[in-house]
């Protein structure tokens, strides 16, 4: 998984403190998602993309290779 | 008694929201410890039980009164984010399985008369096992971003 939060984060000339206090969460997880090292919940990815102002699936990309076999890129894009 | 603590905090971030309404607030718990204390004192005192078992109940006392102070303490949003509860969550579990192996292992080292094991000895590994896994599983967890 890749995230472009740093991105959106920048845009809207935030540090990660104060992101991470908009979500309620500590600096360390905003750290890992920026890494695409942790997987967030629904509730929190809602969260940062109300607070980036920015949708879900552009905050979070996912390539095929996260996604399960049955679901192909055709199948999964509908 | 971090362990007791940790559990407990977890017990109280696994519960909906509707049962949160419900639950004593973690003040109140911190006097239920302090009266069961005191209760375990006057038992202690005023020699009506066995001193074992006031003494029983003057730690279990102070044991809910210290881990109850320190998880009203810690008690805020960001303190236990999700990825700190998914993290205590997890530490706590892999500790419990360790503590398991070892349980297992003390029966076969009693078992065979490997070993001389009392009591107490089983009892302060297992506690001190307990906490020390359960903090190096939390740190290692941390500060690996995957959990």
């Amino acid at each position: 998984m890749k995230t472009n939060i740093k991105t959106a984060r920048a845009k809207h000339q935030l540090t990660q403190q104060q992101l991470a206090d908009l979500v309620a969460v500590r600096r360390e997880t905003i750290v890992f998602l920026e890494q695409g090292k942790y997987n967030p919940s629904l509730k929190l990815a809602y969260a940062i993309s109300k607070a980036l102002k920015t949708r879900i699936e552009q905050l979070f990309v996912f390539e095929p290779k996260d996604l399960p076999e049955t679901l192909t890129p055709e199948t999964s894009n509908q | 008694m971090l362990y007791i603590s940790n559990f407990m905090l977890e017990l109280n971030n696994n519960q909906t929201p509707h049962r949160r309404i419900m639950e004593i607030s973690w003040n109140k718990r911190v006097l239920l410890g302090i009266l069961c204390t005191l209760i375990g004192i006057s038992l202690l005192i005023s020699d009506l039980v066995n001193s074992t078992i006031a003494y029983a109940v003057i730690n279990t006392g102070t044991i809910v009164t210290i881990a109850a102070y320190k998880v009203s303490r810690q008690k805020n949003a960001t303190a236990h984010d999700e990825r700190s509860r998914a993290i205590g969550a997890k530490a706590a579990s892999y500790s419990w399985m360790l503590t398991y192996f070892l349980v297992a292992i003390l029966v076969w080292l009693v078992e065979f008369n490997w070993f001389n094991l009392t009591l107490q000895m089983v009892l302060g590994l297992l506690l001190a096992q307990m906490s020390v896994t359960l903090l190096v599983y939390k740190w290692w967890f941390n500060n690996h971003g995957e959990i």
